[in-house]
């Protein structure tokens, strides 16, 4: 079968549309495929492994406490008798469904007021600049304590916390772009075609500035399981006996089990490294597919 | 085409100013300008840069950008309706529906993240009710109108596949997408070369013929002006200095600057030459001459032109100048 002309040029033009490029590009960095492979692996074995284990995530082993890692359970036990293994991956559905949701609220909050501060300029990007500003001055822990005494310690409440403590970074960047996509001449088009403001922003300039946040999101991702883990290891986070990977470290807090107990703290310490590390390479794989002229 | 002013005017434009407001000057952008645009007929609007020939236009959308900018007074009257007083809603329908545009810059104009097909269907969508199948066989046929090869490949791509004027040609075709009883071209051939240009005026002139659209078309283009329009329309410093039809302009110019511009054209006679120039440069909007704008640059200025800002008057049929002296002779003699 020959292809005529069309479908040739049809074809070579689909291989090069946007999104195409920027997977194009991503595929080529060799650092930032291993990342994403290795962040696939993560996330299907945190969804498998507690499903197909036959210990749960919060059953008592009977007179197994404190087990060294063995063929029953591969990562040991911890102090009452539960299997550490199941615990990790059920810790790591937690911490990375709070990264997630995280980032998205974030995300969602961020890119709708960035848009509007940039769209409308003038007295509303004071009015959201500002506030963000003094979003960007609250004392973290402080505000994060504050926020749970008020509305109690749960998994909503923390991701409501960190979520609204963190808008306003992507909501600069948004801003930032839009104030300068709003004056090309394709919104001007936009206009003269009685195009209103609301499908103005969001369905012609949303998609120019999505690959920034798709960027911002990935590098959040990171930031968040780390502040999670933080927050956890302080008690101020997802409490126990959940399991997050910031719950099981700060279940080896103490200087003996430091010492002799390494599969407390070691597994859940190299999943938020490991995660963390992919996460931000593969960040800025994603920024330099996505604006090649950013790379050096 | 004197026999078309008898109809009523499709637009009309009663004394408009549009002023721009900075901290410690005012720009008078449009200074009470005045014209119609009659059915079918194609109105050219002429000066150098920064005479308010491209406000003027964007005036007539309200595209103007408020603040900085401000509509200080007039009137605009698209078929029967005031554009000025207008609510937003509806002004938003007749944007794209009744009165389209055609900018300067195709490279930009188009949005990078859309499908062509899109960005005409979008249009079709909003202002004619269409559903999306509809709307892309229409977006299709529009293509087609414009001449563009290959309409069916052509709504799949994305703008960068295309070449400038085969993307004015996609902009012109999102223009005439709802046939526009009114259609304004700012300069839009400007970006094109030559003979991309004279491809699209032709086919400019074609579409007009085929959907009976008016057209107001922008350019400092004289020769571009002589193939396009109907009637001219000189501007200068925000005001209308000269209005006639277009072989009047071009024969008998009777104000001092449309004669300055059509003499200071390159010309085969006077190859080899220096060419003609007005002296001097178009004034500062924000602090303009006393009197006549044109008079410190004018070689027939005289003590009146200094004194008093002179009105726009028909001084033979369908021939309305702002000058004291039209054709360097005194009115009062």
């Amino acid at each position: 079968m020959t292809e005529t002309r069309d479908e040739i040029i049809r074809k070579s033009t689909k291989e090069d549309s946007y999104w195409r490029g920027v997977w194009r590009r991503l595929r080529a960095n060799r650092m930032a495929m291993i990342s994403l492979v290795i962040l696939i692996l993560i996330v299907l074995s945190c969804i498998v492994v507690p499903m197909l284990s036959r210990y749960e995530t919060y059953e008592v082993i009977p007179g197994a406490a404190n087990q060294k890692p063995s063929a029953q359970n591969w990562l040991g036990t911890d102090k009452i008798g539960r299997d550490l293994f199941v615990r990790l991956f059920y810790g790591g559905r937690i911490s990375l469904g709070v990264a997630v949701a995280v980032t998205a609220l974030e995300c969602v909050i961020g890119v709708v007021l960035g848009s509007v501060a940039g769209y409308f300029g003038g007295i509303v990007d004071t009015i959201v600049m500002r506030i963000s500003e003094i979003f960007m001055c609250f004392p973290f822990l402080m505000i994060c304590i504050t926020l749970q005494t008020i509305f109690g310690k749960s998994i909503r409440t923390l991701i409501l916390i960190l979520a609204v403590l963190s808008w306003p970074g992507i909501a600069r960047i948004v801003r930032g772009q839009i104030l300068s996509l709003r004056e090309m001449d394709y919104m001007e088009a936009c206009r003269a075609l009685g195009i209103s403001n609301r499908r103005q922003i969001f369905t012609h300039l949303f998609p120019n500035v999505l690959a920034y946040v798709i960027v911002y999101a990935t590098m959040s991702m990171a930031s968040v399981i780390l502040t999670e883990t933080s927050l956890s290891f302080l008690g101020l986070g997802v409490s126990p006996p959940t399991p997050t990977w910031g719950n099981l470290i700060q279940e080896a807090r103490n200087l003996t089990i430091l010492q002799n107990k390494w599969w407390y703290w070691i597994p859940p310490g190299t999943m938020i490294f490991l995660s963390i590390l992919c996460f931000n390479i593969l960040g800025d794989g994603l920024r330099d597919a996505i604006d090649p002229k950013m790379q050096k | 085409m004197t026999e078309t002013n008898t109809n009523k005017p499709l637009l009309e434009v009663k004394h408009l100013k549009t002023y721009f407001h900075s901290r410690n000057s005012t720009v008078k952008a449009v200074d009470d300008v005045s014209f119609e645009v009659y059915q079918g007929e194609t109105l050219g609007i002429v000066g150098e840069s920064g005479c308010g020939k491209s406000i003027t236009c964007m005036s007539i959308g309200r595209l103007v950008e408020c603040p900085p900018g401000r509509y200080e007074g007039g009137e605009i009257i698209l078929d029967g309706e005031e554009i000025l007083s207008m609510p937003d809603a509806k002004l938003r329908d007749i944007r794209g529906n009744k009165l389209a545009y055609i900018f300067q810059e195709p490279m930009t104009s188009l949005n990078p993240v859309f499908k062509i097909g899109y960005q005409i269907e979008e249009v079709l969508m909003l202002h004619r009710g269409m559903n999306k199948e509809e709307a892309h066989q229409a977006a299709i046929q529009a293509l087609d109108r414009v001449r563009i090869p290959n309409p069916e490949r052509v709504v799949n791509d994305y703008p960068f596949a295309l070449s400038g004027g085969m993307r004015q040609r996609v902009m012109i075709a999102m223009a005439l997408a709802c046939s526009p009883k009114l259609l304004v071209a700012d300069e839009p051939t400007t970006a094109l070369d030559v003979t991309i240009q004279a491809q699209v005026l032709d086919l400019m002139n074609e579409l007009k013929k085929e959907i009976d659209t008016s057209i107001l078309f922008i350019t400092h283009d004289l020769s571009v002006i002589a193939e396009m329009a109907d009637r001219v329309m000189v501007m200068y410093a925000g005001k209308v200095v000269e209005l006639a039809d277009v072989n009047t302009i071009f024969e008998r110019p009777l104000h001092p600057y449309t004669r300055g511009l059509i003499e200071s054209r390159p010309d085969m006679s006077t190859s080899g030459t220096r060419l003609n120039v007005i002296p001097g440069n178009v004034p500062d909007l924000s602090d303009l001459p006393e009197g006549c704008s044109f008079s410190p640059r004018c070689a027939f200025c005289c003590d009146k032109c200094r004194a008093g800002v002179p009105e726009l008057v028909e001084v033979e049929p369908n021939h309305w100048v702002r000058c004291y002296r039209p054709g360097g002779e005194d009115l009062d003699n």
